[in-house]
C-alpha cells in the first residue's frame, strides 16, 4: 500500500514538474502577443493578437490551478503516509 | 532576471562562463600530462579558478531566477540543480586547494594523482548534467 502511495507521489512530482516548466512559457507567450497588439496598427491584427494573449493567460492561469490540485493531493497522500 | 523594464536571463548568461572555464580547463590538464610543459600547467590552474569565481555567480543568478520565474517551486529538476551547484563548487574548491597546496600532483603518476584527475573529469560529468537540465527547463523534455 505504501508503496503504490510513493509511486503516486513521484508520479505526480513529475507531472507538477512538468507544469510549473510551463507556466513561465505561458506568461512569455501572453507577454509577446501582447507586445505584438500593442505594436499593431491594423486594428484587425490587434484584436487578433489581443484574443491570443487572451488564451495564453488562460492556460497560465488553467496549469496554476492544476498546480495547486495536485500539490495539495501529494500533501494528503504524505499526511496519509505518517 | 528583471532590471526595469528588461528581462535579462542572468543565469544562462553566466552558466555559458563557467560551462565553458571547466572542460577548457580539464584541456589544458590533458596538454599537460601529454606535453609537460608547465605554460598547460598554470593555464589549467588559472582557469579553475576563473571558475570557481564564476560558479558562485551562476549559482546566485539561479537561485534569484527560480525564485522570480518559477516561484521558488520545489520541483526535483531544482533540487537537482541546487544541488549539482553545490558538489560543483565544493569539487571546485577542493581541486584548486589541493593544486594549490600540492601543485606536483598534476605531474605525479600515483592513486592520488589518479583521483585528482577522476575529480576533474566528473566536474565535466557535472557541468555537463547542469546544462542538460538547463536545456529541460528552455526547450523543454520528458525524461
Amino acid at each position: 500500500m505504501e508503496r503504490k502511495t510513493k509511486e503516486l507521489i513521484r508520479e505526480l512530482e513529475e507531472r507538477l514538474e512538468a507544469l510549473v516548466i510551463a507556466i513561465p512559457k505561458e506568461i512569455a507567450a501572453h507577454k509577446f502577443y501582447l507586445d505584438l497588439a500593442n505594436s499593431s496598427q491594423h486594428e484587425g491584427a490587434r484584436k487578433m493578437f489581443l484574443e491570443l494573449a487572451d488564451q495564453e493567460f488562460g492556460h497560465k492561469q488553467s496549469l496554476e490551478k492544476v498546480v495547486k490540485e495536485i500539490q495539495n493531493e501529494i500533501a494528503e497522500l504524505k499526511a496519509g503516509m505518517k | 532576471m528583471k532590471i526595469g523594464e528588461f528581462n535579462i536571463h542572468f543565469h544562462s548568461i553566466s552558466a555559458h562562463f563557467t560551462n565553458a572555464l571547466y572542460p577548457v580547463a580539464v584541456l589544458f590538464l590533458i596538454l599537460f600530462k601529454i606535453f609537460h610543459h608547465d605554460s598547460f600547467r598554470s593555464t589549467y590552474y588559472y582557469l579553475i579558478l576563473l571558475a570557481l569565481i564564476s560558479t558562485p555567480i551562476t549559482f546566485m543568478a539561479g537561485l534569484i531566477e527560480w525564485k522570480q520565474k518559477y516561484k521558488g517551486a520545489r520541483v526535483k529538476i531544482f533540487i537537482r540543480k541546487y544541488t549539482g551547484g553545490v558538489i560543483l563548487m565544493g569539487a571546485g574548491s577542493i581541486i584548486a586547494v589541493w593544486n594549490y597546496i600540492s601543485p606536483e600532483i598534476i605531474k605525479e603518476s600515483g592513486l592520488l594523482s589518479f583521483i585528482f584527475i577522476l575529480l576533474n573529469f566528473a566536474i565535466i560529468l557535472l557541468v555537463a548534467y547542469l546544462g542538460y537540465l538547463g536545456g529541460k527547463l528552455v526547450f523543454g523534455g520528458t525524461h
